[in-house]
C-alpha cells in the first residue's frame, strides 16, 4: 500500500479541512491566473499593436481615447478631422514624418471594425494576402484572418456594414453591400481582427444619401464615388474627412518632441503620444491588478493557515498513525511523507480547481471582451509564470505542514504509544 | 531464535527504576508475564522490542545486543522480529479492516495478497474486511490486530493486556487465537496481563512484583 493511497484515504476520511483548504486555494489560484493572463494579454496587446506608431492625429478630445480607438481599436473615435487640416502631415517629403497612415473608422460588421485606409496602412503593418486580391475598387474589403475564421467569410461573400464601431444592428443598406476580395495572412495582432476597405468606401457607406440624389442604386454606387487608394489620392479630396492619421517619425530629436505640442497649441486637431498614454493606462491597470493580487494572496494565506490548523488539530490521530506505521516497519519518514502528500494533494486539487474556475470565467467573459475590446483571454494556456506560480503554491503547501511534520518526526515511539 | 535478557532495569522519568528477572525465550515458546497494574509489565515488553532503552543490562537476540541500533534500524529490526498487540489496538482509522491488515505486508512483504485473504478468512474477518475500523466491535478489533501481527510473521509476538477489555467468551476466543496462530508460525508468545482468566493457557509464567 503506497503512501499516496494512505494520504488520499486520510483526506477523504477527514474531508472538511481538505475541502475548505482546496476551495480557498482554488479561489486564490483562479484570481491569480485571471489577473496574470489579463495583465499579460493587455501588455502583449499594447506592445504588439503599438507597431512603431509614434503619434496619432485626430479630433480634439481625450488623447487616451484617441490612442485606444485608432491604434488598439478599443474605444470610440474622438470625432473626425478634415483632410484640409490633415494635409500638411499627409504630404510626402515632410521634414519629420517618415510615414503617415490615414484611417477612417465608424462602421463594423458583426462587431469587427471596418477600417477605411490607403495602401500606407498595408505597407506599414506588413499585411500580406493569404488569398484573393488587393483593394482596387470601392465596396470591396480585405479581411483579417480572425474575421475570416470567426465569421466564416470567404472570397466573394458580401455583407452590409453596420453603423458604429459596435454591432448595434443598424446596417448601411443605402451604401450597397461590401464584397470580400481578399483574406490576409495571420499576423497574431489586432490586424487579424479588422476589416479593411478603401477610405472612399467608408465615405460612400456614410453618404448613401448621395446616391439617391444621383439616382444611383445598389452595387453601382462604387462607380459614383472616387476611388482612393493612396495618400496622394486622399489629398485631392480636401473637403472630405478621415478619423485619424497615424505617424512614424524619421528620428527622435527636439523638433519631433515639440511637434505634438505645436499641433495641440496651434491647430484644430489633437496630437496624442501612444507611449505616454499607454504608460498612463498601465498605471491605472496596475493599481487594479495590485488589489487583485493582494486579495488573491490574502485568500491563499488563509488557505495555508487552514491547512496548518487542520494538520495541527489532527496531530493526536497522526501520532497514533505514526506509532502503527513505525511498529509495522514503515519508519518515521513514511509518516512525514504521508503528511506532505496530503498537503500536496490539497495543493494540487486547489490548483486544478483554480484553473477550472478561471477557464469558466474566461469562457463566460470572452464574448463580452471580444465585443467590447477585441480581446480574448486564452483558456488553455501555459507559460513559465504560471508554472512558477503552481510550483510556488505546492512548495508553500509543503511548508505549511513542516512544523506538525517535524513535531511528529521528533516524537519518540514510546511517547507516541502513550498518546491515547 | 532465542530472546534473552541479562540484568535489565528500566528507569522512568521520575528516576524510579524497575529491575526485571532474566528471561530466556525461544521462538515457539509461550509465557505469561503476570503482575499488578504499574509493576512494569508493559515497560518490559517495550524494552524487549526496543521501543524504550534499558537503563542497565542487555537484551539479546541470538546473543546479539539489539539496543545500540539507530532509530531507523531499530524500527526495521522491531518490525521484522516483534509483533505487538495492545490492550486498545491501534489502527489507521481512514483504512478498512483489510487495508489495516495489509498495511503490515506493505513494509514487510512477507505475505502475498492471497495469503492475506486466506488469513482474513481463517480469522472469520471476511464479513467485516471492507468495514472501517470505527464500525467494528472491540473483539473484532482485537482479532484484526492479531491478523495484522500475523502478516508480519514476527519471531516473537508481544501482547499487552490483550483480553482485559473483553468478556469471557471473547477473552477465550482471543487468547486461543493468539496461542494457536503463534504456534502456527512458530513465533514465541509473551502475554503481559493481570487477567487471571489466562492462567490455564500458560504453563510458564513470570511473576513481576
Amino acid at each position: 500500500m503506497k503512501s499516496l493511497y494512505i494520504a488520499l484515504k486520510n483526506s477523504i476520511h477527514r474531508p472538511l479541512g481538505p475541502i475548505l483548504s482546496t476551495l480557498l486555494i482554488g479561489l486564490s489560484v483562479a484570481l491569480l491566473v485571471f489577473s496574470l493572463r489579463l495583465q499579460n494579454k493587455v501588455e502583449h496587446r499594447f506592445s504588439e499593436n503599438l507597431a512603431g506608431i509614434q503619434m496619432i492625429l485626430s479630433a480634439k478630445g481625450s488623447p487616451l481615447q484617441s490612442v485606444l480607438c485608432n491604434l488598439f481599436h478599443i474605444d470610440n473615435p474622438t470625432g473626425n478631422i478634415s483632410i484640409q487640416d490633415a494635409q500638411p502631415y499627409l504630404r510626402p517629403n515632410h521634414p519629420y514624418i517618415q510615414t503617415a497612415i490615414p484611417i477612417s473608422l465608424g462602421d463594423n460588421y458583426q462587431g469587427y471594425r471596418i477600417v477605411g485606409c490607403t495602401e500606407a496602412f498595408f505597407n506599414h503593418y506588413g499585411l500580406n494576402l493569404a488569398s484573393g486580391q488587393e483593394l482596387t475598387e470601392n465596396n470591396s474589403v480585405v479581411i483579417g484572418s480572425t474575421v475570416a475564421k470567426e465569421l466564416s467569410l470567404k472570397i466573394g461573400d458580401t455583407f452590409h456594414s453596420g453603423h458604429g464601431i459596435r454591432d448595434i444592428g443598424m446596417e448601411h443598406e443605402d451604401g450597397g453591400p461590401l464584397k470580400v476580395v481578399g483574406i490576409l495572412q495571420h499576423k497574431g495582432n489586432i490586424t487579424d481582427q479588422l476589416i479593411y476597405t478603401l477610405a472612399s468606401t467608408v465615405w460612400a457607406q456614410h453618404e448613401g444619401i448621395t446616391k439617391i440624389d444621383h439616382g444611383i442604386e445598389g452595387d453601382s454606387l462604387n462607380h459614383a464615388t472616387p476611388t482612393i487608394r493612396s495618400n496622394e489620392d486622399l489629398l485631392t479630396h480636401v473637403d472630405r474627412e478621415i478619423t485619424a492619421v497615424l505617424l512614424v517619425f524619421k528620428g527622435h530629436n527636439m523638433q519631433v518632441l515639440n511637434f505634438g505640442r505645436q499641433i495641440n497649441a496651434r491647430t484644430t486637431i489633437m496630437a496624442a503620444d501612444p507611449a505616454i498614454e499607454i504608460n498612463r493606462l498601465y498605471l491605472w491597470i496596475g493599481s487594479g491588478m495590485d488589489i487583485t493580487y493582494l486579495l488573491a494572496m490574502a485568500i491563499f494565506a488563509i488557505s495555508m493557515i487552514s491547512i496548518f490548523i487542520s494538520q495541527w488539530m489532527t496531530i493526536k490521530e497522526r501520532i497514533s498513525d505514526m506509532a502503527i506505521i513505525r511498529i509495522l516497519g514503515g519508519g518515521r519518514s513514511t509518516v512525514i511523507k504521508i503528511i506532505l502528500l496530503e498537503s500536496l494533494i490539497i495543493g494540487g486539487l486547489g490548483i486544478g480547481l483554480g484553473y477550472l474556475l478561471s477557464a469558466t470565467a474566461f469562457m463566460t467573459i470572452n464574448p463580452w471582451l471580444r465585443d467590447q475590446y477585441q480581446v480574448r483571454l486564452p483558456i488553455f494556456y501555459w507559460n513559465k509564470e504560471e508554472i512558477l506560480l503552481c510550483v510556488t503554491i505546492l512548495c508553500i503547501c509543503v511548508t505549511a505542514v513542516l512544523i506538525p511534520a517535524w513535531r511528529l518526526y521528533r516524537l519518540p515511539l514510546a511517547s507516541a504509544l502513550e498518546t491515547k | 531464535m532465542k530472546l534473552t535478557t541479562k540484568d535489565i532495569s528500566i528507569q522512568y522519568q521520575d528516576q524510579n527504576s524497575i529491575k526485571y528477572p532474566d528471561i530466556e525465550l525461544n521462538s515457539g515458546d509461550k509465557v505469561l508475564l503476570k503482575g499488578p497494574s504499574g509493576c512494569g509489565k508493559s515497560s518490559l515488553l517495550y524494552a524487549l522490542s526496543n521501543i524504550i532503552p534499558v537503563h542497565r543490562g542487555q537484551v539479546l537476540l541470538d546473543g546479539n545486543d539489539i539496543s545500540n541500533l539507530s532509530i531507523k534500524d531499530k524500527d526495521s529490526f522491531r518490525s521484522q522480529h516483534f509483533g505487538l498487540i495492545f490492550q486498545e489496538p491501534r489502527f489507521l482509522y481512514a483504512l478498512t479492516v483489510y487495508e489495516n491488515i495489509e498495511l503490515a505486508a506493505t513494509y514487510q512483504s512477507k505475505m502475498s495478497k492471497k495469503e492475506i485473504m486466506d488469513l482474513v478468512q481463517s480469522l472469520n474477518l471476511t464479513g467485516i474486511a471492507h468495514k472501517k475500523i470505527g464500525h467494528i466491535s472491540t473483539g473484532e478489533r482485537q482479532r484484526t490486530a492479531i491478523a495484522r501481527t500475523l502478516v508480519q510473521r514476527p519471531t516473537f509476538i508481544l501482547a499487552d493486556e490483550p483480553t482485559s477489555a473483553l468478556d469471557d467468551r471473547h477473552c477465550n476466543d482471543v487468547i486461543e487465537l493468539l496461542i494457536h496462530t503463534s504456534a502456527a508460525i512458530n513465533a514465541g508468545l509473551i502475554v503481559a496481563s493481570h487477567d487471571h482468566r489466562l492462567d490455564p493457557y500458560f504453563p510458564s509464567t513470570i511473576q513481576l512484583i
